[in-house]
């Protein structure tokens, strides 16, 4: 088997709160392999973006700190190189887009021009030569009149637009690693398509693997490869994507897909998860979802004790107590939606 | 009623306040158009207008959830304020039980919101932060009821019971509850004067899937005990498809086509339409690809300055000569649904993800 080229292990990330220390990301473990597109799902608080923020070391610290872990690029571990160091691999090795594309350019320099630095901050290149290579890059990520953009300021340019710059930046340098943090979450559906499919273009170009954090699953079953599926700042699951939507072994993951409205499918009901998220203040004892737990039933040993992430079954993993169980769960959930989620055709 | 209820002659409205039976028609709304002004110059002078609605029909019966969808700027939250009066139409009929509702003096739109509710998209925003949820809830009562103050209490109490709070909730405020809460806290404040119509302004667009669901399921619910009709306005075409009977599709100010839900996502004829349901992700990955993928070139065009003839045109694969000099209404052309296009023409775009049912 080829080598990760991200190996995250055993990270913990917490925060200093006057509430008191909250563990955003718990001993989180993934990897990305060469090539490949991660989907990376969970709602809001579950530490899907706080786990990428400690790669790419912009957690602030304080109130931040990584207590524990590894976090290897190509064997590297990040969290013990100095800034200096870290600043060379991100961006140029390391790619990010990011959900709000106003905030993350400069509002004050030329789009081109911010495109261009990112590539001169990380090699020497001429002025004039920098200069065609970011209208290129902006051509292919579709932005029209590339020369007249190249001058133009953020402000000048729409949502799609602006993330399409960020896209060009992001693959400026061909990074071995692209990061989406939400990257289409603020557009507009027609316009999240032409995004997406610029995406999947800069990815051929460069043949990143790429990281896309979401909350979207349909996003994630139309992009990833595999899954990381997290909750509570943990992970629950982890699969490829096809085991993750059609045999999922953690209930929280089956509790996500049977509370999707579908675009493909009548629905008797939707079958939502009870309860609120939790607090990372406050996280329940044992396994973080049991008070929102079907399957748990309020068992002692997932009030009690904290499910590890172990195998069951083909690359596939799922940190609950009673997985033996959720053939017969998804039964009950199937006949509640009126729709099948297990299935064995191809 | 108390002595500041509205001065309205009781026989003229006697029928207002009457629950309909389900089928009836209860909103027309005809050709309504909400300009904005813009202004500049030193003279602050009108200089131009959006058009956020320009010129829009439909109506809807008691029971019945019509869905107003589209992306960013459509028009669509426009329509649902211009409707309850939030907003003053600039022109157009708003008919409620057939009254004219579009024209009447601020005072007496009051006697028509005790029937017409709205719940907006942000539960951060749209709840007094220093009112207590009981107060919160239990105010359209103080103003529009002359129930006892006990009477209110049990109300509300009643009232946070069936949006799935407790009572004891009442005496918190706002900021104590997660988003999916607030939510609820907006529908039970929504319900306390026991309305005939709801307008839901993208009202699971903030929260997380998982509370999204519930919320979801509490307005179905909500709408079979009420006997509800509800304005569901969103941008998710999933949730519409699910909780609409009825969908109207916005682009830049007007319907560009509307029909029974079935029609819509099995038989969409307008080119916009087809390439919203294209572009949506279904979350299933053995149907990649499974659809016809139609990507849009280019951005919106700003409603102040919207394109000649068809909106549409200036993103439209379809578009010719005509569409740039004459503009389509919403007319059958010969399909079981009313279409805003030239080049009508049916396509199933969903097909290969939608199994036959």
């Amino acid at each position: 088997m080829t080598e990760p080229i991200l190996s995250i292990r055993d990270l913990v990330t917490e925060f200093a709160t006057p509430d008191g220390t909250v563990h955003a990301v718990d001993h989180v473990s993934y990897d990305v392999y060469p090539g490949e597109t991660l989907g990376v799902v969970g709602e809001s608080g579950s530490g899907k973006s706080v786990t990428v923020m400690s790669v790419l070391g912009l957690i602030p610290q304080p109130p931040g700190k990584i207590s524990n872990g590894e976090i290897l690029f190509e064997g590297r571990d990040l969290l013990r190189l100095s800034n200096a160091q870290l600043r060379k691999v991100r961006g140029k090795d390391i790619g990010m887009v990011f959900q709000d594309p106003m905030t993350s350019l400069n509002p004050v320099l030329k789009v081109g021009h911010q495109i261009a630095e990112a590539m001169q901050v990380h090699a020497d290149v001429p002025d004039d030569k920098a200069r065609l290579r970011t209208i290129e890059l902006l051509e292919l990520v579709g932005v029209p009149n590339a020369e007249a953009r190249y001058d133009q300021y953020p402000h000048e340019y729409s949502g799609g637009m602006r993330q399409r710059g960020m896209i060009a930046m992001a693959i400026a340098n061909e990074p071995k690693l692209l990061i989406a943090d939400e990257p289409t979450t603020a557009l507009d559906v027609t316009i999240q398509a032409q995004v997406l499919e610029v995406l999947s273009k800069a990815k051929e170009e460069t043949n990143a693997a790429t990281i896309l954090i979401t909350h979207d699953l349909g996003l994630i079953a139309e992009m990833a490869d595999r899954v990381v599926v997290m909750y509570g700042g943990r992970v629950v699951e982890t699969g490829d994507v096809d085991t993750i939507f059609h045999e999922p072994r953690h209930p929280y993951t089956l509790g996500l897909i049977s509370s999707l409205p579908r675009l493909d499918q009548d629905l008797e009901r939707l079958v939502p998860i009870e309860g609120q998220p939790p607090s990372l203040i406050n996280l329940p004892s044992g396994c973080a979802f049991h008070p929102r737990c079907h399957l748990g039933q309020g068992r002692e040993r997932c009030r009690t004790e904290s499910p590890p992430l172990v195998e069951v079954g083909t690359a596939h993993r799922s940190a609950c107590h009673f997985t033996d169980e959720m053939g017969r769960e998804i039964a009950l959930i199937e006949s509640e939606m009126g729709t099948a989620i297990e299935g064995v055709d191809q | 009623m108390s002595a500041e209820s509205p001065a309205i002659p009781a026989a003229e409205h006697s029928d207002l306040h009457d629950r309909p039976a389900t089928g009836e028609t209860i909103l027309e709304v005809a050709d309504l158009v909400k300009h904005f002004p813009i202004r500049g110059g030193i003279a602050k002078r009108q200089v131009g207008s959006v058009k956020a609605v320009d010129g829009i029909s439909f109506d809807l019966k008691a029971g019945e959830t019509l869905g107003l969808v589209g992306e960013s700027g459509c028009g669509k939250s426009t329509t649902g304020r211009s409707i309850i009066r939030l907003l003053d139409p600039t022109s157009g009929s708003v008919k409620f039980k057939g009254h004219e509702m579009a024209t009447l003096p601020r005072r007496q739109v009051r006697d028509f919101r005790r029937e017409v509710q709205i719940v907006f998209q942000d539960p951060y925003a749209s709840l007094n932060p220093r009112l207590t949820v009981r107060n919160i809830v239990g105010e359209p009562m103080k103003i529009f009821t002359d129930l006892s103050t006990k009477a209110r209490r049990e109300r509300v109490s009643d009232l946070l019971a069936r949006v799935g709070l407790s009572p004891e909730h009442g005496n918190r405020f706002p900021h104590e509850f997660s988003g999916g809460q607030r939510q609820r806290i907006g529908i039970a404040r929504a319900l306390a004067l026991n309305p005939q119509m709801l307008v839901l302004d993208e009202p699971v667009s903030a929260l997380d899937v998982s509370i999204q669901a519930q919320v979801v399921n509490l307005l179905a619910e909500l709408q079979d005990e009420f006997g509800l009709a509800y304005l569901f306005i969103a941008h998710d075409l999933s949730v519409i498809r699910h909780i609409c009977d009825r969908v109207a599709v916005m682009y830049l100010g007007k319907i560009v086509e509307i029909g029974e839900r079935k029609q819509i996502f099995r038989n969409p004829t307008h080119p916009y339409t087809q390439a919203l349901l294209s572009a949506v992700p279904v979350p299933d990955p053995r149907k990649r690809g499974a659809r016809k993928r139609i990507v849009l070139t280019g951005d919106v065009p700003s409603p102040a300055n919207p394109p000649s003839g068809c909106r549409f045109r200036t993103r439209c694969w379809k578009a010719e000569d005509k569409c740039a000099a004459e503009e389509p209404l919403l007319e059958p052309r010969g399909f079981d649904h009313p279409s805003a296009c030239h080049f009508a023409e049916a396509d199933p775009v969903l097909e290969g993800t939608v199994p036959d049912r």
